[in-house]
C-alpha cells in the first residue's frame, strides 16, 4: 500500500516535471537573418536563386548543348586515332 | 525551388554527387532544428550560430560519406552537431559553469513577452541543470521537447531501441527532479 503510494507521489512529481519541461523546452526562433548569414558563410545559392537556374530554360539548353558537343568531340577524336593506328596496322 | 516535393532520397543522392543546390534544400529544411539543439546545449546564441555554420560545412564536406542504413538524414546531422558541441565544451572548459547572462530567453513560437520575463528565472535554473546532465540525457530531452518527438523517432535518431529510451528518459526526470530538490529549486507547473 504504501509502496503503491509513494510509486504515485513519484508518477506525480515526474508528471509535474514533464509539464514544466514541456512549457521551457520549446523551440526558439533563431535570430532574424541568421539562415541568410549561414548561407552566405556557407556559399549556397538562395532557394529564389535555385528555383531561377531550374526555370532558365536557356541556360539549361546551353549546358546541355555543351555536354552534346564535348561529347561528339571525343568520339570523333576516338575515331581519328583509330583510323590512323588499329586500321593501318590491319591493312 | 519547391523543395517539399523532392522527396528526402532524391534530394541527398543529389547532394552526395556534390549538387550544391541540393545540400542547399537539405540545409532549409534542418537549419532552425540543428540551430535549436546547438543552442539548447551551449546556451550561447553566438556559439550556436557558429556551431550550427560548422555543423552543416561539416556536413557538406563528408556528404559523399553518407550512407542511408534506415536511419534518419536527421540522425546523422544530430550526430555532427553532437560531435561538434562536445569539442565545444572541450575546448572551453566550461561545461559546469554557464553564467547565467549568456542564457538569454529567446522568444518561442507563440509566447507572450511578459510570461518569458516572469519565467526567465525559473527557466535559467532549470536550464542549467539540464546542461549539468549527461550529453546523452540532454539529447533526449532536446529531440522530446523541443523536436516533439515520440520515443521511437528518438531511440532512430539516438541508435537505441525504443524501450531504452523510455528507460533512459524516466531516469532522466528522476535525475533531474532529485537535483531541482538538492538545489530546493521549486517549480509550479502550468
Amino acid at each position: 500500500m504504501n509502496a503503491e503510494r509513494h510509486g504515485t507521489t513519484v508518477d506525480a512529481s515526474v508528471s509535474g516535471l514533464e509539464s514544466i519541461l514541456a512549457g521551457t523546452l520549446r523551440r526558439v526562433q533563431p535570430p532574424r537573418g541568421m539562415a541568410a548569414r549561414l548561407r552566405a558563410r556557407l556559399q549556397f545559392p538562395s532557394r529564389q536563386e535555385i528555383a531561377a537556374r531550374l526555370r532558365d530554360w536557356r541556360r539549361l539548353f546551353v549546358v546541355f548543348g555543351g555536354v552534346m558537343s564535348g561529347m561528339l568531340v571525343v568520339l570523333t577524336v576516338a575515331r581519328a586515332l583509330f583510323h590512323l593506328f588499329v586500321r593501318r596496322e590491319t591493312l | 525551388m519547391p523543395d517539399d516535393e523532392l522527396n528526402e532520397e532524391q534530394v541527398l543522392g543529389r547532394a552526395s554527387t556534390g549538387d550544391r543546390d541540393a545540400f542547399g534544400v537539405l540545409y532549409e529544411r534542418y537549419v532552425e532544428r540543428i540551430y535549436n539543439y546547438v543552442y539548447y546545449r551551449t546556451g550561447n546564441l553566438h556559439d550556436a550560430e557558429d556551431l550550427t555554420a560548422r555543423v552543416f560545412q561539416r556536413a557538406m564536406n563528408h556528404i559523399h560519406t553518407y550512407t542511408d542504413r534506415g536511419v534518419p538524414f536527421s540522425a546523422w546531422l544530430y550526430r555532427i552537431a553532437h560531435n561538434l558541441v562536445a569539442n565545444w565544451h572541450r575546448d572551453r572548459g566550461r561545461r559546469q559553469e554557464i553564467p547565467i547572462n549568456d542564457l538569454p530567453v529567446l522568444p518561442s513560437r507563440g509566447d507572450h513577452p511578459e510570461r518569458n520575463l516572469v519565467r526567465s528565472q525559473e527557466e535559467e535554473a532549470l536550464l542549467r541543470l539540464i546542461r549539468r546532465l549527461p550529453a546523452e540525457r540532454q539529447n533526449l530531452l532536446i529531440l522530446k521537447f523541443v523536436e516533439n518527438m515520440s520515443n521511437a523517432e528518438i531511440g532512430r535518431t539516438m541508435g537505441r531501441s525504443e524501450g531504452a529510451v523510455k528507460s533512459l528518459y524516466h531516469r532522466t526526470l528522476l535525475a533531474l527532479r532529485d537535483q531541482l530538490g538538492d538545489q530546493q529549486i521549486s517549480l509550479e507547473s502550468e
